[in-house]
């Protein structure tokens, strides 16, 4: 086993709906067999396949099985949220550059608004694990747990209801580009603000949109990549941190999130700034994760990030596009994965109406809270 | 009263689920204490439960605390995200931390007050309830003074 290389070499999706009617394996053997086609790349050839799961999902050799394939080499499905979204793609490339397997799918498949949902519990529960502190309370669900950071944040730097509000409202404006989005129709601070309240400091607006769908990408040597259809994309460098045991009340400083300890660890890995990135594809469940991780990611001071969005530096023809797609807040909840399919599309100059110029680095980052991840992507 | 959804009482709320390292938790609130795990070696507090010291591996032990603390953020929660609190929203969730133990923070309920007249900082009391829908106690906390 020689040292080599992996790349992404195939990205692929479905609809995203509100409300599939579909089947998560259904939903996740399209979006895998679209990154193959991209590709151009038979379906002989995976041997690994690699998802993270919470709520519905679909275990990989189902996956393996409904396109055909006999097994895998390289099965793996990882328990967890979108923090594990840059994880998985990051664990597909290692395996490939390992030998573990020679070409790899990641994928996320879930029914976010018709079947599992996030936000929220119907029916009788009897709360266990940590939640069982605060689920009598009726304080259980992650968004919760991320409006108390949201709050710390206001306290210590001044952020305003109004900051998550010019992330809302660029995000999307942006989305307004993507035909893939479910909600083009630009915001007003006004629509904003009179949006309804879920739990304060956060608004509707300030959520995630909960939806059905799938996205997949396609990993496998940089030298099979050469005679593939599209080109190359690089993974430069991943970092990751899941800290506080996942206790979000815990988490030591509540005006940062896990980005703080990632953000510096991914520049000196890479020896990139935030300055090199053409566009940043930021996880954003809510507002405040992209207003958070921007400043923690290092693009622009502490506290300062409501005032980078209203400023346009956050958009074209400003210091770097955040979410051109949409992001979860507009164009889907699709956990992340739906990120990873934007950031190369951008990369290969296949974004369309909504392409970033010369677009050649790109931010990627998963999760929120006190666990999540980061890569930055090249081109090839 | 007029518009509440009358599946929705508080006595379907969610129940704890304790486990063999908090059971001592739930316990003492059924017993009239709010009691935290504390190190019998380094001191040290411990919330949420576990079954050793996570920093020295000693024993825990639950120790009462007096119940006064400050609130170290909040949220006030408007829209349903469980059943039986439709008589409750808005209300306030806060993470309280207790005087005697800073570094725990305990998600509770802020009764007796508006929410605007919550914030950061704020003096808080607590005071131990009886759960609606089973028979558990939990703490509530007020402003203080
Ligand atoms: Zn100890």
């Amino acid at each position: 086993m020689g040292s080599r290389s992996a790349v992404i070499v195939g990205i692929g999706r479905t609809a995203y709906r509100r409300g599939s009617g579909r089947t998560t394996l259904g939903m996740a053997t399209e979006a895998c067999r679209a990154a193959l086609d991209d590709a151009g790349m038979p379906v002989s050839e995976v041997d690994g396949i690699v998802c993270f799961s919470t709520g519905d999902s679909v275990i990989p050799i189902l996956v393996g099985y409904a396109l055909g394939l006999d097994g895998l080499a390289y099965p793996l499905e990882i328990k967890g949220g979108g923090n594990y979204a840059s994880i998985v793609v990051a664990q597909a490339v290692a395996a490939v550059e390992a030998g573990m397997c020679e070409t790899a799918l990641v994928y996320r498949s879930l029914n976010s608004l018709s079947g599992h949902r996030y936000g929220r519990v119907d029916g009788a529960l009897v709360a266990e694990g940590h939640i069982q502190y605060g689920a009598p309370h009726g304080y259980l669900v992650p968004g919760q747990w991320f409006a108390m950071m949201a709050r710390r944040h206001m306290h210590d730097y001044g952020s305003t209801y109004e900051d998550l509000g010019h992330v809302a409202i660029q995000t999307r404006a942006h989305a307004a580009n993507n035909p893939h989005a479910i909600l083009r129709t630009p915001i007003t601070m006004d629509d904003y603000l009179d949006s309804r309240w879920i739990y304060d400091p956060f608004r509707i607006y300030d959520c995630a949109l909960e939806a059905d769908g799938a996205a997949a990408v396609l990993v496998t040597t940089a030298e099979r990549a050469r005679d593939l259809k599209q080109p190359a994309v690089r993974m430069l460098g991943h970092a990751a941190w899941l800290g506080a045991g996942g206790l979000p009340d815990q988490w030591p400083d509540m005006s940062a999130l896990y980005s703080a300890n990632v953000g510096p660890r991914l520049w000196d890995m890479t020896g990139l700034t935030p300055g090199d990135m053409d566009l940043a594809c930021l996880y954003d469940c809510f507002t405040y994760t992209t207003l958070a991780t921007l400043e923690d990611y290092g693009f622009c001071g502490k506290g300062e990030a409501g005032r980078f969005f209203a400023d346009g530096r956050a958009t074209y023809g400003g210091d770097v596009v955040v979410n051109p797609h949409g992001g979860l807040l507009s164009e889907a909840y699709i956990h992340g994965m739906n990120h990873h399919f934007e950031a190369v599309l951008q990369l290969r100059g296949q974004a369309g109406e909504r392409q970033v110029k010369d677009a050649a680095l790109c931010l990627v980052s998963a999760g929120t809270g006190p666990y999540g991840g980061a890569l930055v992507y090249g081109r090839d | 009263m007029a518009g509440i959804d009358e599946g929705d009482s508080p006595s379907v709320r969610p129940q704890p689920g304790p486990d063999d390292d908090s059971q001592g938790y739930w316990q003492h609130l059924i017993d009239g204490d709010l009691a935290l795990q504390r190190c019998s070696s380094c001191s040290r507090w411990q919330f949420p439960a576990l079954e050793r010291c996570r920093y020295c591996n000693g024993e825990l032990r639950y120790e009462a605390v007096s119940g006064s603390g400050s609130i170290h953020t909040f949220i006030v929660q408007h829209h349903k995200v469980a059943p039986g609190f439709e008589q409750e929203r808005p209300y306030v969730i806060a993470l309280v931390t207790p005087d005697e133990a800073p570094e725990a923070r305990i998600p509770a309920r802020i009764i007796g007050c508006s929410p605007q007249d919550v914030t950061i900082g704020a003096r808080v009391t607590a005071e131990l309830v009886e759960h609606p829908g089973g028979s558990y106690r939990v703490a509530v906390f007020r402003l203080a003074g």
